[in-house]
């Protein structure tokens, strides 16, 4: 064994020491095996006289009282466990990488599914409150066949008072009547239960607006009392400390409601007016979209006696 | 030599080395190796322990040659535990001789 080896053999069995005693030790026999060597020795035999490197540590941490067979323990035990343990620890960090990954990849796919799940969603809410207005589209677009309907009636009636031939077009023509009425009635049926849909819609929607209105006004008043309550309490609390009394205390605490409670009131006051300006609009647009309707519904009504009159 | 015999007076070597005048490692190791065939490893950590027990003293001086070599001094303490390791020797020594020449073969 050359000297390097010895050393790092050694370094390595007084790994327990502190850093600055494996030096000093170390030094000295690098320092005695050079003065060996200068003495005309070989580096081999120099090392040799020492014995075993185990033995010779053994003794050295005997010096120190350090139990060498504690570091023979780690030096069988622990030593080669690190090198394991980086290899299992470099394993473990492939699969947490791997495992963050795929991780990630789920997160994306349930967030964007998530995502379209929420849009859907908003995409409905947001065609709740046009309902009417789609519904009177589609009223209009009944209204619109409807006219044909008509015309294509007026056409009928004119062929058969202008064609001599009365009977064999009656004969043709016999059914469309029939239909038209059956037809008529149907859409006069199914206006009827449109409106009476949005009549139900609209008195829902309104309810839950005044239901909510009336909660938001209820809560704010509510505040406003606990605020004014909570502050002549406070008030009576300082005037109660400057005579003396050890209510320190309580007056924290009512200095938290008050601001508790004002700050919560001054939210909902926020919320209160906002909503119901926002209602309000929001009624007079609808008022307005209703009156339109009916207005349609007259006409429309109107009409129909007239078509089934000309059929 | 009976190693156990080495053990016990090693140290006593040691002191009474260094009492005489400051040493470093490979001087001290070459003087006690005068008197008993040690394992010159074995000196290092008795130093060690020495200097740790306040027995001994270390300072650095330049040499001629390489680098500064490590002196070790003995101590106020360690001169009483060398006085004391002194008189244990000779009276431990002295009843083993008594106790050997004493014994008749009969």
């Amino acid at each position: 064994m050359n000297k390097d080896n010895f050393l790092k053999e050694l370094g390595k069995h007084l790994a327990i020491l502190d850093s600055n005693e494996q030096t000093d030790i170390l030094g000295e026999y690098s320092q005695h095996i050079d003065m060996k060597i200068s003495n005309g020795l070989s580096e081999e035999e120099a090392t040799r006289d020492f014995g075993s490197v185990s033995e010779l540590a053994a003794e050295i941490l005997e010096a120190y009282h350090v139990n060498p067979e504690y570091q023979k323990v780690r030096s069988a035990k622990y030593i080669p466990n690190i090198e394991k343990a980086t290899e299992e620890g470099k394993k473990a960090y492939g699969s947490i990488v791997r495992l963050l990954k795929w991780l990630s990849q789920k997160c994306k796919t349930v967030g964007a599914s998530i995502l379209k799940l929420i849009k859907a969603l908003f995409r409905s809410i947001a065609s709740i409150p046009s309902l009417p207005g789609k519904l009177h589209n589609k009223i209009k677009e009944r209204k619109s066949v409807a006219y044909d309907i008509n015309a294509d009636d007026v056409n009928s009636t004119n062929t058969v008072t202008n064609n001599m031939n009365a009977e064999s077009t009656k004969s043709k023509r016999s059914p469309n009547p029939v239909i038209g009425f059956v037809k008529r009635c149907f859409y006069s049926l199914k206006h009827l239960l449109k409106l009476s849909v949005i009549f139900i819609y609209k008195c829902l929607y309104w309810c839950i607006k005044l239901a909510w209105n009336a909660f938001l006004l209820f809560i704010s008043i509510f505040s406003v009392m606990c605020t004014l309550v909570s502050l002549f309490v406070f008030a009576l609390m300082i005037t109660l400390i400057f005579q003396g009394y050890p209510v320190k205390g309580l007056t924290l605490i009512m200095m938290g409601t008050v601001a508790c409670s004002g700050s919560f009131t001054v939210f909902c006051a926020s919320f209160l007016p906002f909503k119901r300006v926002k209602g309000k609009e929001k009624d007079n647009d609808k008022g307005r979209a209703d009156n339109n309707e009916i207005e349609e519904e007259i006409v429309l009504t109107a009409n129909l006696p007239k078509e089934v009159h000309n059929a | 030599m009976n190693p156990q015999f080495k053990k016990g007076v090693l140290e006593l070597v040691v002191l009474e080395s260094v009492r005489k005048k400051d040493m470093y490692g490979y001087e001290l190791v070459e003087e006690v190796s005068k008197v008993i065939d040690v394992n010159e490893g074995t000196i290092y950590p008795l130093l060690k322990r020495l200097t740790n027990e306040r027995y001994f003293e270390t300072y650095l001086r330049e040499s001629t040659e390489g680098p500064p070599r490590k002196y070790y001094h003995l101590t106020a303490a360690g001169i009483l535990y060398c006085e004391q390791l002194k008189k244990e020797w000779t009276e431990f020594q002295e009843r083993v001789n008594k106790f050997l020449k004493e014994q008749k073969y009969e």
